[in-house]
């Protein structure tokens, strides 16, 4: 098998997705800009028509619920429209929006879980039937990831986040990231592996 | 209580494993790419790890779909009742105020300072007390010197846990529990010959 047909998107895709950020990022700095400086209500909603598409299924996948996903998008959103002058220009604007938003996730899965009483295990996904495919298998084994673990698969295998871009959103030093995406990449395996090898719910003998 | 450990690894195995992941996901650059390539030549266990990432990566990413709030969700925003956006400080009321809080608190630690050391019970590196830091399932932990890899799985294997960060410049890692630690199970930790430093971390705390 020819090595180049296994990686992902070729050099000239990813030049291009780095153009098309670059521009975007442009225009995201002008449309916070016009919140900071003259509290712009249609830029704003410009910038949350843009950001439901991007930040919007990212936090899903977190949160796993339409009711808590739009209640959590729109506290993020909130407080892009009441801290916009304190963006201090120096990363990418949707770093800085992912950065709040990967707080406000990690807030919610925390109350979530204090208000329930539950295990990160014990998350509201459907049981697993008998015929279960693989798709439910790795759902299930991303809520038995720690928060901090499935924050990093999320933002780098679903939104192909570099490590340093993971590290600005998350705050912490770019080695940290990389640790957590080694051991949440291994814990995962582990997990589906296990649930692979167990019998499902529903099938096993009382 | 065995499926939460975790081998201890070297930043070298943790590096050479992110380099199949990036490869993958197309994150490496020229260079990069093409010493990754002529090393997938030769190597077949290398070949198989990226065919293994490639399902791998196929598998977390189409396993939840991810689904855009509704548009009518803005209509719920009623940004007119939403107090003004927080202004920035100016440069010099910044320093302004952060140097009249530092000579604030400088007072009240001098002032205080006598009446409060008689009882006052610190939480310190060394202090045992179980609240509040105590009660975390986090650990920063540093193994003693010389403790071989079979010593430190074992001791993983002992205490059931799984490690979150680390190593760090100093060697020290941040292990989680499946439940918070007790004062006892702490004192154990403490005891192991393998262990040098246990210490909780809030939750919330980074390293």
């Amino acid at each position: 098998m020819a090595a180049a047909t296994l990686a992902g998107p070729g050099l000239m895709e990813q030049t291009n997705a780095s153009r098309r950020e670059s521009g975007t990022d442009a225009e995201d700095r002008s449309l916070i800009g016009r919140i900071a400086t003259g509290r712009d209500a249609v830029a704003f909603e410009t910038l949350y028509e843009r950001y439901r598409h991007r930040l919007g299924p990212f936090m899903f996948r977190i949160v796993r619920d339409r009711a808590a996903n739009e209640e959590a998008f729109n506290d993020v959103m909130l407080t892009v429209w009441q801290k916009a002058s304190s963006y201090n220009g120096k990363s990418r604007v949707s770093t800085w929006i992912f950065g709040i938003a990967y707080r406000n996730c990690l807030k919610t899965l925390r109350s979530k879980r204090r208000d329930a009483d539950m295990s990160p295990v014990a998350e509201d996904l459907p049981a697993r039937e008998g015929n279960a495919d693989e798709r439910d298998l790795v759902a299930h084994a991303l809520t038995r990831l720690t928060d901090e673990h499935r924050m990093v698969i999320e933002l780098s295998y679903f939104l192909g986040h570099t490590y340093q871009e993971i590290a600005a959103i998350a705050d912490c030093p770019e080695n940290t990231v990389k640790t957590r995406v080694f051991h949440a990449r291994r814990r995962l395996k582990q997990i589906m592996n296990d649930l692979g090898e167990r019998p499902a719910r529903g099938t096993q003998d009382e | 209580m065995n499926d939460q450990v975790t081998r201890l690894h070297t930043r070298d195995e943790i590096e050479d494993d992110l380099l199949v992941v990036d490869y993958v996901a197309g994150r490496l650059d020229d260079d990069a790419r093409a010493a990754f390539e002529a090393r997938l030549e030769d190597d077949d266990d290398l070949l198989a790890r990226v065919i293994e990432e490639r399902g791998f990566r196929h598998a977390v990413v189409d396993a939840v779909t991810g689904e855009a709030p509704d548009a009518s969700a803005f209509d719920k925003l009623d940004i007119d009742s939403i107090e003004e956006p927080v202004k920035r400080a100016s440069a010099w009321r910044r320093s302004a105020i952060v140097a009249s809080l530092l000579a604030a608190v400088t007072v009240v630690l001098f002032m205080d300072r006598p009446a409060q050391m008689p009882d006052e019970e610190f939480t310190t590196l060394s202090s045992e007390a179980v609240t509040p830091v105590a009660e975390s399932n986090r650990i920063r932990l540093v193994f003693a010197d010389g403790t071989s890899d079979a010593d430190r799985i074992e001791a993983g294997e002992a205490f059931g846990f799984e490690i979150v960060q680390g190593p760090g410049p100093a060697g020290a890692y941040v292990v989680t529990t499946p439940e918070a630690l007790s004062r006892d199970d702490l004192a154990s930790w403490r005891d192991d010959p393998r262990i040098d430093l246990a210490e909780p971390v809030r939750y919330e705390q980074t390293p």
